[in-house]
């Protein structure tokens, strides 16, 4: 039984680092179970070693966690029950806040020994206590779902292999040698089909965890679940907003300026407690030159679990949050060291920025002191990176003729928007080695593009880094001001920002089809909210027919890309025919099944062998289908007792087709003759039991045979068959009768002295 | 089936099962005509007489073990004796003695009671263990051995004992050894209102034994105790009664289990009522029925399972039996 607790809870390790939990899983474990095993031994009464267990771990999990509230140390007090409740929130907190593999801090060990806590005891009270050491799988299947649940690109089978064969080893131990050939088949039938099933139906691996409080899983890098929210089937609410910006705004999360390492992260900010968001700081690198026009958005969050808050760019002030929120400087990204932005509703204060394009052109080539780490790119990035960002801007001079060059170049008909194709071909995720297998492929989604754009502008001296948030989602019924914009988990977008000098930073979009509109479809500014600006700006040379129509882009929903963008793909196409319900449902329906099933092939072999002549396979099958109908069928039971038994269990032609059985039975096993059973006359017999035990009786039997887990019947063994001869004190129920002749035997008063 | 035993064992005479069935019926009823009720204490009865073994029937007085005996030995023509056991009584009251015979100048042996077909030991735990055990050699040797030379005892050849309750005043309980000889231990029981009743009015005139009259003979009852022998027993019956028989030695609540000549007789048994029956073969039910009247009175319940209940019951052994049986899975399982 330790092992299979220990191998299930090794599977954690994938979605944990380092390995010191497990020794306090293992340590909780064992105290619990030794406990049980210990006071089963002395008491001989497996409810005592329940119950042991039960205390065990309660004091285990005091003695571990909080020691210092507790009498002794190990029994639990009030103080000890707040001690852990805290525990309990930091654990929560901790699995919310962190990405995968999280590292296992000590609320987190908490929650986890916990779990593994009522997991032994439970494990106790099935495999021991109950005598249903089959069930006892239910609890250890629990464990094994949690890390494939969490992070669902796992498919590491070795842990579910060892569990499983602990599992068939717990079944061998614990069972008598006659249940424990019906318990091996059913785990063996359960492995194969564990393992099969899934080859057999469409992938549902690539389901995100849990479809319903998705968001960005906030974690230090977002981008992380940004694909997996992209390819969920269907999309869940984020936010809904309304804002005076006509057709909507970007909302940014944060942004992700760090690529030294490898991949595009956050780069790490202390939390500045003075920073409140009642007076948000200038926007980096803004000129009073530059035209802004003031706006104002009301937010609603209703799913997302992040502690970052998404607002339009550039926010100056928020009010109505709960919880401490602070701005951070660069990214102008708000985020909160203890609250959460799911449930928020706020006002944001923001400027909206509007250079020109003559601004945008002057702002030449230079790179302000302090911005040279957003120019900073790993020593492994790919050249392709390098050499296709010089052959796209060719000979393009200013920093905004490049920029532009390579956002036409990605809109380009070369490439294609697919949320699948990354994953089918191993390229996911926005690291330095994926953007050369991206450039070559030319296949990916805003994760790619958006990376490989601000990597690329990079290479040639602009300033850029990657921003995480949400596409202005779908206007309501009615367009215009006080119009309700809903968002959801579709919308979670990626986008490069690149650095002007004098205007600060600048919003491309170089993913095809989606996310906005081509904010650059006039050589215009940046802000793709402020259409009227675009429509006053020529239409530069770098339009093609893969950019929708200008101006009227900026407008249009971003939810409905021009079917000329790229009709194969769009972030509404369900890229899984069968979704996570249907997979549960099917798994759901092959447990509700497997015993019938189990039981239907025992059913066929026995009529394939009664045809054949065995008389014995015959009346096994009549035994257990009693037995599975609740009617007493014990094999101590001799045939005649058992038709006697079964007699009022049947009408007529039951009866009689029962006592054709039992004479071919009887010829066979005891007369050593041929006993040429009809394999009709089972099925009449069943028939007529099932008839009379009621349909609800006949579903339970059908589906929850009882034969396999109580082969012998002996539950049904109730009376001793007593008062054949001899000194019976009493007179029980006869079982002998049925003979064909005078067979009977003496049936005894209780004497009594005297009377003579 | 029959002819090919008759083929077999051609110098024993054999009859049809058919026939066999209505010949038992017949000696079942007419001892029925006595012992109102009690059919199956007579089958029993009957059943051992076919399997030549001896039967103890232990009951309270007055409920009628002597008269089935009686009637049973009425029932088949043979020769009958009855010997009152009491403590004064000797060996030789019961195996015979050599006499002086002035005319021939000889000894001559003057053969005892035992000397007959059916002999009726009434009361026999009155008589002295010495007595006793005089009686019960001859039981199991067939024959009797008086001042050097061996007389044969009469075939068929059964004991019909009857024993108070121990508890009762003046009684030497039989020890377990001689318990053992005895294939079958069954109780008579009190008779229920409405055969109660019938014995009134039957009696109020006659002795219903003066009517009776004899419906099989010795020849015949030679005949049907082999035919009874010839039973057949299937593999999976043996090792149902080895396997009652083995649970017994193992029991947590029994002290003594069933020896092997428990086994033996208790196979045995089943034959003849499988007989009785029309059967050719032997079915576990067979085993099921006899196995307290065989097996009970041979074991010894521990002093734990016995407390709280009264030895004039048995103790508890009769319940234990009955849940050793029912615990016996009964081999015939086809994956068994």
């Amino acid at each position: 039984m330790l092992a299979a607790v220990g191998t299930a809870t090794a599977a954690l390790s994938s979605i944990l680092t380092d390995v010191l939990w497990w020794f306090s899983l293992m340590l909780v474990a064992t105290v619990v179970l030794a406990a049980g095993a210990v006071v089963r031994f002395v008491t001989k009464h497996g409810a005592w070693g329940s119950l042991a267990a039960a205390i065990a771990a309660i004091c285990t999990m005091t003695a571990i966690f909080a020691p210092g509230s507790a009498w002794f140390g190990i029994i639990p007090t009030f103080d000890t029950v707040d001690a852990l409740h805290e525990l309990e929130v930091a654990g929560v907190a901790s699995i919310a806040n962190q990405s995968l593999p999280a590292s296992a801090d000590v609320g987190i060990v908490y929650l986890l020994c916990l779990g593994v806590a009522a997991l032994c005891v439970c494990l106790d009270l099935l495999a021991l206590t109950w005598r249903v050491p089959a069930l006892a799988g239910v609890p250890l299947l629990v464990l094994l779902l949690v890390p494939s649940l969490v992070n669902p690109t796992l498919d590491d089978g070795l842990f579910f292999v060892l569990t499983a064969s602990a599992y068939v080893g717990l079944l061998l131990i614990r069972s008598r040698p006659s249940t424990r050939r019906t318990g091996v088949a059913i785990a063996a039938v359960g492995m194969v089909l564990a393992l099969i099933v899934p080859l057999v139906l469409p992938s549902v691996t690539r389901v995100p965890p849990d479809s319903g409080t998705t968001g960005t899983a906030t974690g230090f890098n977002p981008i992380i679940t940004l694909g997996d929210n992209l390819r969920q089937g269907d999309p869940v609410l984020a936010l809904t907003y309304t804002t005076t910006v006509p057709g909507g705004v970007y909302l940014r999360l944060t942004a992700l300026d760090d690529f030294r390492g490898g991949s595009w992260t956050p780069s790490s900010v202390d939390m500045i407690p003075d920073n409140t968001v009642d007076a948000i700081g200038d926007p980096p690198g803004l000129v009073e030159r530059v035209p802004v026009s003031p706006a104002t958005t009301d937010i609603t969050v209703a799913n997302i679990r992040s502690s970052w808050l998404p607002v339009p760019y550039a926010p100056t002030s928020i009010s109505g949050l709960t919880g401490t929120w602070s701005w951070e400087p660069d990214a102008l990204a708000i985020l909160s060291a203890n609250s959460n932005a799911r449930g928020q509703q706020y006002e944001v204060q923001s400027l909206t920025i509007a250079p020109s394009v003559d601004q945008l052109v002057a702002a030449g080539t230079s790179v302000p002191p302090g911005f040279e780490r957003y120019l900073a790119v790993p020593d492994d990035l790919p050249a392709i990176v390098a050499s296709t960002a010089l052959q796209v801007v060719g000979d393009a001079t200013t920093n905004y003729e490049k920029a532009l060059a390579l956002q036409s170049y990605f809109r380009g008909p070369e490439f294609t928007y697919s949320e699948q194709a990354p994953v089918d071909n191993g390229y996911d995720g926005s690291g330095a080695a994926v953007l050369g297998a991206f450039l070559v492929a030319k296949s990916g989604y805003c994760v790619h593009f958006s990376s490989a754009m601000a990597s690329m502008a990079r290479t040639l001296g602009i300033p850029a880094r990657v921003v995480v948030g949400y596409t202005p989602g779908v206007p309501g019924a009615l367009p215009g001001p006080g119009t309700e914009y809903r968002v959801t988990t579709h919308d979670l977008h990626a986008w490069p920002e690149l650095f002007f000098v004098g205007i600060g930073w600048v919003r491309f979009e170089p993913t095809p089809g989606r996310g906005s509109a081509p904010a650059f479809a006039p050589l215009a500014v940046d802000d793709p909210t402020t259409p009227d600006i675009d429509e006053s700006v020529p239409v530069p040379t770098v339009t093609d027919a893969a950019i929708a129509p200008t101006g009227a882009a900026t407008d249009a929903p971003v939810e409905s890309p021009t079917p000329s963008l790229d009709p194969s793909v769009g972030p509404d196409a369900p890229s899984e025919p069968i979704t996570w319900g249907w997979a549960i449902v099917a798994a759901l329906a092959a447990l509700l099944l497997a015993p019938a099933a189990v039981r239907g092939i025992r059913r066929s072999r026995r009529m394939v062998a009664t045809s054949r002549g065995s008389a014995s396979a015959a009346w096994d099958e009549l035994r257990d289908t009693a037995h599975d109908l609740g009617l007493p069928a014990a094999v101590a039971r001799t045939p005649r007792q058992l038709a006697l038994d079964l007699a009022p269990h049947v009408d007529s032609g039951g009866a009689a087709a029962l006592t054709r059985l039992r004479i071919a039975l009887e010829a066979e096993a005891f007369a050593d003759r041929a006993g040429a059973p009809n394999p009709r006359d089972v099925a009449v017999v069943s028939w007529s039991l099932r008839r009379k035990a009621g349909l609800w009786r006949t579903l339970v039997s059908l589906f929850a045979p009882r034969s396999l887990v109580d082969p012998t019947g002996r539950a049904g063994v109730s009376a001793p068959r007593a008062g054949s001869g001899g000194r019976a004190a009493s007179k029980p129920p006869r079982g002998t009768g049925g003979t064909d002749g005078p067979g009977h035997v003496p049936d005894d008063a209780s004497p009594r002295p005297g009377g003579d | 089936m029959v002819s090919n035993l008759e083929m077999k064992h051609e110098d024993v005479p054999v009859m049809p099962y058919d026939v066999f069935h209505a010949k038992a019926q017949a000696v079942v009823s007419t001892v029925e005509t006595v012992i109102d009720g009690k059919r199956d204490a007579v089958t029993m009865a009957f059943t051992v007489l076919l399997a030549q073994g001896h039967l103890l029937i232990e009951d309270v007085p007055g409920v009628g073990k002597t008269m089935l005996a009686k009637a049973l030995a009425r029932t088949i023509d043979c020769s009958v004796s009855r010997v009152q056991f009491t403590p004064d009584l000797l060996p030789a009251d019961i195996t015979g003695v050599s006499v002086y015979n002035q005319a021939t100048r000889e000894f001559e042996f003057k053969p005892g009671p035992i000397f007959a077909n059916i002999v009726i030991g009434d009361e026999i735990n009155r008589a002295s263990p010495k007595t006793q055990s005089a009686m019960l050699e001859s039981m199991e040797e067939g024959q009797v051995t008086v001042d050097g030379s061996t007389h044969r005892l009469a075939t068929p050849f059964i004991v019909v004992a009857t024993q108070n309750p121990i508890e009762m005043e003046g009684t030497y309980p039989l020890p377990e050894a001689q318990r053992d000889r005895f294939m079958a231990r069954i109780s008579m029981g009190y008779p229920d209102a409405t055969a109660e009743l019938a014995m009134l009015r039957q009696r109020a005139t006659s002795s219903p034994l003066d009517a009776v009259r004899p419906v099989v003979d010795s020849s015949e009852l030679a005949v049907m105790i082999a035919t009874a022998r010839l039973v057949h027993v299937s593999r999976a019956v043996e090792q149902y009664a080895v396997a009652i028989a083995q649970a017994t030695r193992s029991d947590r609540d029994l002290r003594l289990g069933a020896s092997p000549r428990a086994t033996l007789q208790l196979v045995r048994a089943a034959k003849a009522r499988a007989a009785l029956d029309g059967r050719e073969f032997v079915l576990p039910d067979d085993i099921d029925a006899l196995a307290i009247p065989v097996l009970a009175h041979r074991v010894i319940a521990t002093r734990r399972a016995s407390a709280g209940a009264s030895a004039l019951t048995g103790g508890n052994v009769p319940e234990i039996i009955a849940r050793i049986v029912a615990e016996t899975p009964v081999p015939i399982s086809a994956t068994a």
